[in-house]
């Protein structure tokens, strides 16, 4: 997402990223991985989350992702260990069943399109989210 | 819209506050790292 920003900002379009940590967690991750260009807000509660329809992943979606592991597709654990430690902590603290999803709000807030995850690798794609701003 | 999300600061705020008089994409995440 990171990579991603830019092409969004320059459409006149300001980020803001949720994720279902605390403060604390938000600074250590900002300390470990380095300062993103947009803010992260916590919602350790994961009311909004709740309150706006995200869903919960089933235990069965999380087969292929242990698959994946196991093979080594995806790569858990980083190199660094103080970046080691704040997944590590993430994973111990945060529900790891929860998806995601992404909103476009208008100057007047108005809820111009949104997109709910389905699963964790549902995420809309960057070329959707640019023809959603563009309509 | 009005829902309390913290900073890393621990500050408190709304998302309706923050994405005020702009357009703005809120991406909620799985999870943090």
């Amino acid at each position: 997402m990171r990579e991603s920003a830019e092409r969004i900002e320059e459409e006149g379009v300001s980020i803001i990223a949720v994720v279902p940590a605390d403060g604390e967690q938000i600074r250590a991750f900002s300390n470990a991985f380095g300062s993103y260009p947009f803010p992260i807000l916590g919602d350790p509660g994961r009311v909004a989350y709740q309150k706006m329809g995200h869903k919960r992943m089933s235990r069965w979606t999380l087969v292929p992702i242990a698959f994946r592991l196991l093979t080594g597709q995806i790569k858990l654990f980083k190199d660094d260990p103080k970046q080691n430690e704040v997944v590590k902590k993430a994973i111990r603290t945060q529900d790891t069943m929860q998806n995601g999803g992404a909103w476009l709000f208008s100057e007047s807030g108005d809820l111009l399109w949104s997109h709910i995850d389905d699963q964790p690798q549902n995420h809309a794609t960057i070329e959707e989210i640019l023809k959603q701003i563009r309509a | 819209m009005e829902f309390q999300l913290e900073t890393a600061d621990k500050q408190t705020v709304t998302l309706s506050e923050m994405t005020r008089g702009q357009k703005s994409l809120v991406v909620f995440l799985r999870h943090l790292g």
